[in-house]
């Protein structure tokens, strides 16, 4: 506790309390008379036209607080003084507003920047933190920055609010409100379970009362209404006074107390987990079972079809054709693959000799060869067959691989520079940017023109060197990979931030043994760190592969599955809700499901492991 | 060189000087590590810095030149702000090198700052350079829509509650699965994570008729109706809702990691003071757990503010509740040759989440970290 608490008391702080008693309580009940008048929709004051709930609501919240504030001050806190001086600004910005809003109708921005509630609400919350803080002998200069920064957030949210009406206050004190309720009941069935050990037979009285609204409720929901007389409130009494009833008979004989305390234990564990199960359950778990049901249902979900949309998707040729399969082998990508696979083959077998192993593949020579290998060779593959879900798999395939490894290379080389921050916060900002944004960016990327010069960076370079322009989006099979690209923009930096944090736990001696056995950095690179990290990556890796499964925006944005770059969200969400086929939708909302339940085995395993691990 | 070499087992790091040639090699090293880097760098930040500069040219050059036209067009006082500032940043590396005490001077500092404002001011009033694609974006409302004020504010009504409703549940969970004893809480833990996996694409149908019909069960003719139909179709709370459910098993995960590793003996001796779960849940965990709380609200907001697919499926046909991101590809489908006003709005869209993500990128990293690099 700060010592300026001990200060004497002085006429002079009463008053001023007073006086900020005296007006913060006319402003509370200004607000208050605001909302009444929102409320019930008249027009007193404000002509009806706008927004006197919202400025209602923070005119008394804010009188409200500098009642609060007067009793402090009354008590003498230092402290206080400053914190209302900033209420009192916030109370006359209040002030020329409303004054503001009489004169002014239009959203000009002059208009708009006087007319700033939410400027108020900035500092009326300047004030809070100001005084929290003060309280706790933060500095001055810290105290600056806060109330510049919150004043900064009001600033931000009276814009917003200014030229866009009262739907943020609304939705605040919607929130607020919900809050507070669900806070009431949380609050209510804790005391409830608290009465069991005072008042054994009033406690399951209530209790089972409440289970009666239930019960009653669900009745009246379901029984026609009889004329005119509103039947659910009947019902729920009814229901309620029943159950209330058996509750007090039961509970004329309490049971030992260790039993009640028992009770009250589990109680308390359902009333910790049930909400969120309850979540859990209405939107994973019941939408799991019922689209595996409607995908064995015809369209309009009304017969049942049997496999007939699973039968569609994989005989289809836009979702699963293997025509192509020949393509694979003559194409020059599987050639390379096989010979670069051959090679990591044979360099791995020379470093086995000499460690007296078969094969030694820890080096970035042969683990190099064989990963390029291994991806030209499925490269070859993917370009040649074609459909939504081999593109699919090389969607998830090419991610992951190449956002992995570039967010390793990142992490490794950013690691040793001075400006390491700065390199990864440019790294990691495609991240913050939504994947509609980036698929925007990108489709500037690859546009093409039919007319005049070439807009598009990549037509620029290509032109640059000599060449024709290019429709790249409609290059298949390639355009897939033009999109991929865009994924992987956006996730090497994830990738980057989870092993980069790895990487700084590397214990530094062994790396420090390493150099000094003379190592090169190569070797403790792949003898060190990475199997130090290997768990790290793991977790990149299946995160990666779940998220990317469910590729949506960027396909939706540049190309909407048009030239062959069809995915199955995409589809699924097309069949669903433009050609209204509930069944098939389901039906390839199921395949992608199945296709990440591996992925949901390797979680379970590793959370397992954790646990048996603590 | 091998590491089989035999070494006694103590040997001070650094201690016998390093030879010239390995010295050599490894300042090669780290200068070529330092190109491939700063290549990535550049690679990375282009497509944003071209969809940036576009933004700010006007509607005919953008139709016609390329936007790096834009470096060829501009007065050459821009670059000579630029070698000023790169001078400036120089004299700075200079100037902290020998005593690295990391405090910039003043001199330096003040270059770096004229040389910027110098080709900044100049970028600002090249007679290429226009604001109109902004005031269009966020003022001008189409005949089709409300303008993008308006989207915004859609976006945080939808965002704020959509990340304050699953921390609040999440955290209740997440302290019962960490520190409350009862059967099976292993399993359903293990369930929940495991529902990580779910598609969320499964959940839309069945929650679209969830909001809109309710929930009617069909037993031998008889029709129940377990849940009413309240028609939340095209209203916010419905995203919300869908949020809340879908965000759930990643902030228990987080959050729960995070709870476990708090020390246990302090709130074994909360409870043997006799304080219940519900004092030790409010007075201990969650003040020490702010930090995983706030990461995760950070994950949380950028999530849904950057979501489209939940927004699109529920109100995407309500244009006075639909979020930024609809608005935003509603307009790549109407106006796909529009760069002008799709890469302002772009950017516009990109704003908030960009300037979260730089106040609170620390919090931010930390959340990421919370449940993945333990074990």
């Amino acid at each position: 506790m700060s010592p300026r608490i001990e200060e004497p008391r002085s006429q002079n702080t009463t008053w001023l309390g007073l006086l900020t008693q005296v007006w913060g309580a006319v402003w509370a009940v200004v607000g208050l008379f605001l909302i009444v008048n929102d409320l019930a929709g008249l027009d007193w004051l404000w002509g009806g036209t706008s927004q006197s709930g919202g400025v209602g609501v923070l005119v008394a919240s804010t009188g409200a607080w500098a009642v609060v504030l007067g009793f402090a001050i009354t008590r003498v806190r230092a402290w206080t003084h400053d914190a209302a001086l900033i209420t009192y600004t916030g109370l006359v910005m209040i002030g020329l507003s409303w004054l503001f809003s009489f004169l002014g109708s239009g959203t000009s921005l002059i208009y708009g920047l006087i007319h700033l509630p939410m400027w108020a609400f900035g500092l009326f919350l300047a004030s809070s933190v100001s005084v929290r803080n003060d309280l706790h002998g933060v500095p001055p200069t810290k105290l600056a920055k806060t109330l510049g920064s919150v004043g900064a957030a009001g600033l931000i949210f009276g814009l917003l609010f200014t030229f866009s009406g009262e739907k943020i206050v609304t939705t605040m004190v919607g929130v607020v409100l919900s809050i507070a309720i669900a806070g009431a009941i949380f609050v209510g069935i804790n005391k409830l379970f608290d009465l069991a050990r005072i008042n054994y037979q009033l406690f399951m009285a209530t209790g089972l009362g409440l289970v009666g609204a239930v019960v009653g409720g669900l009745v009246a929901l379901n029984s026609p209404p009889l004329g005119g007389m509103p039947t659910g409130i009947v019902t729920m009494l009814v229901a309620i006074g029943i159950f209330a009833g058996i509750g007090w008979v039961r509970g004329r004989t309490v049971p030992p107390p260790a039993e009640v305390t028992k009770l009250i234990e589990k109680a308390r564990i359902a009333i910790f987990v049930s909400p969120a199960l309850i979540f859990i359950f209405v939107s994973l778990v019941i939408p799991t079972i019922r689209t595996v049901f409607l995908s064995f249902l015809n369209k309009d979900s009304e017969n049942f079809v049997g496999f007939d949309n699973y039968t569609w998707v994989f005989t289809s040729d836009s979702f699963f054709s293997v025509s192509g399969w020949s393509g694979i082998f003559g194409s020059s990508m599987t050639l390379w693959g096989v010979i670069l696979l051959a090679a990591a083959l044979g360099v791995a077998a020379v470093y086995g000799r000499r460690r007296g192993a078969m094969f030694e593949f820890g080096g970035s020579l042969p683990s190099g060869l064989a990963v390029v290998g291994g991806t030209l060779i499925l490269f070859a593959v993917f370009t040649s067959l074609r459909g939504a879900i081999w593109n699919n798999l090389w969607w998830v395939f090419a991610v992951t691989v190449f956002s992995t490894a570039l967010g390793l290379l990142v992490a490794v080389l950013a690691d040793r520079v001075k400006y390491e921050s700065a390199a990864k916060a440019l790294i990691f900002l495609p991240m913050a940017i939504s994947m509609v944004g980036a698929g925007v960016i990108w489709k500037f990327v690859y546009d093409f023109s039919t007319r005049g010069d070439q807009v598009g960076l990549l037509n620029g370079i290509w032109q640059a060197f000599g060449n024709d322009p290019v429709f790249w989006i409609g290059q298949r099979p390639w355009n897939n990979f033009l999109l991929i690209i865009v994924m992987i923009w956006i996730q090497t930096g994830f990738a980057m931030v989870v092993l980069s944090a790895a990487l700084k736990g590397v214990p530094t001696d062994q790396v420090e043994a390493a150099r000094v056995d003379g190592a090169t950095e190569v070797d403790i690179f792949w003898r060190v760190t990475v199997p130090t990290i290997r768990s790290t990556i793991a977790v990149v890796v299946t995160t990666l592969i779940i998220l990317v499964m469910k590729v949506y925006d960027i396909v939706k944005v540049m190309t909407n599955g048009e030239f062959g770059t069809e995915v199955l969200a995409n589809a699924m969400f097309n069949q669903a809700f433009t050609f209204v086929s509930f069944g098939r939708g389901s039906a390839l909302a199921t395949i992608l499901f199945l296709a990440v339940l591996p992925m949901m085995y390797i979680n379970i395993r590793r959370v397992r492991q954790e646990q048996a691990i603590r | 060189m091998t590491t089989s070499a035999t070494r006694p087992t103590t040997i001070e790091a650094g201690s016998t000087p390093e030879p010239t040639v390995a010295r050599l090699s490894r300042t090669l090293g780290s200068l070529s590590a330092r190109t491939v880097l700063l290549f990535l760098i550049i690679l990375w930040t282009i497509p944003s810095l071209g969809l940036f500069i576009t933004s700010f040219r006007t509607e005919q050059d953008i139709r016609f030149t390329g936007w790096w036209t834009f470096f060829a067009d501009i007065s050459p006082l821009f670059y000579v702000g630029i070698v000023i500032a790169l001078a400036g940043v120089a004299l700075l590396w200079l100037s902290n090198r020998p005593a690295g005490d990391g405090i910039p001077s003043l001199v330096p500092v003040s270059v770096v700052a004229i040389g910027a404002l110098l080709a900044l001011l100049v970028a600002i009033f090249s007679e290429s350079t226009t604001f109109e694609n902004y005031s269009r974006v966020l003022s001008a409302s189409g005949a089709d829509a409300p303008n993008m004020w308006a989207h915004a504010l859609n976006s945080l009504a939808i965002v704020l509650p959509a990340t304050v409703i699953p921390i609040s549940i999440a955290a209740f969970a997440a302290y019962a699965f960490a520190w409350m004893e009862w059967k099976g809480r292993d399993w359903v833990f293990v369930a929940v994570v495991s529902l990580m996996a779910v598609p969320l694409q499964m959940g839309l149908i069945p929650l679209l008729a969830l909001y809109s019909n309710g929930a009617h069960l069909n037993i031998f003719g008889f029709e129940a109706t377990l849940f009413p139909d309240l028609s939340l179709n095209g209203k916010a709370l419905s995203v919300w809702l869908t949020h809340t459910g879908f965000g759930l098993p990643l902030a228990i995960f987080l959050l729960r990691n995070y709870m476990a590793t708090l020390p246990g003996d302090i709130i074994e001796s909360a409870r043997i003071d006799g304080a219940d779960h519900f004092k030790i849940f409010f007075r201990l965990i969650v003040p020490l757990s702010i930090p995983a709380l706030a990461a995760f609200g950070i994950f949380q907001f950028l999530w849904t503010w950057n979501d489209y697919l939940i927004a699109l499926t529920f109100v995407g046909g309500a244009e006075n509740v639909a979020p930024m991101t609809v608005r935003l590809a509603n307009l790549v489908g109407s106006r796909g040759q529009d760069w002008e006003v799709l890469t302002a709005g772009a950017f516009v869209t990109s704003l908030l989440p960009l300037i979260i993500f730089f106040s609170l990128q620390r919090y931010f990293v930390r959340g990421l970290l919370a449940g993945s690099t333990k074990g």
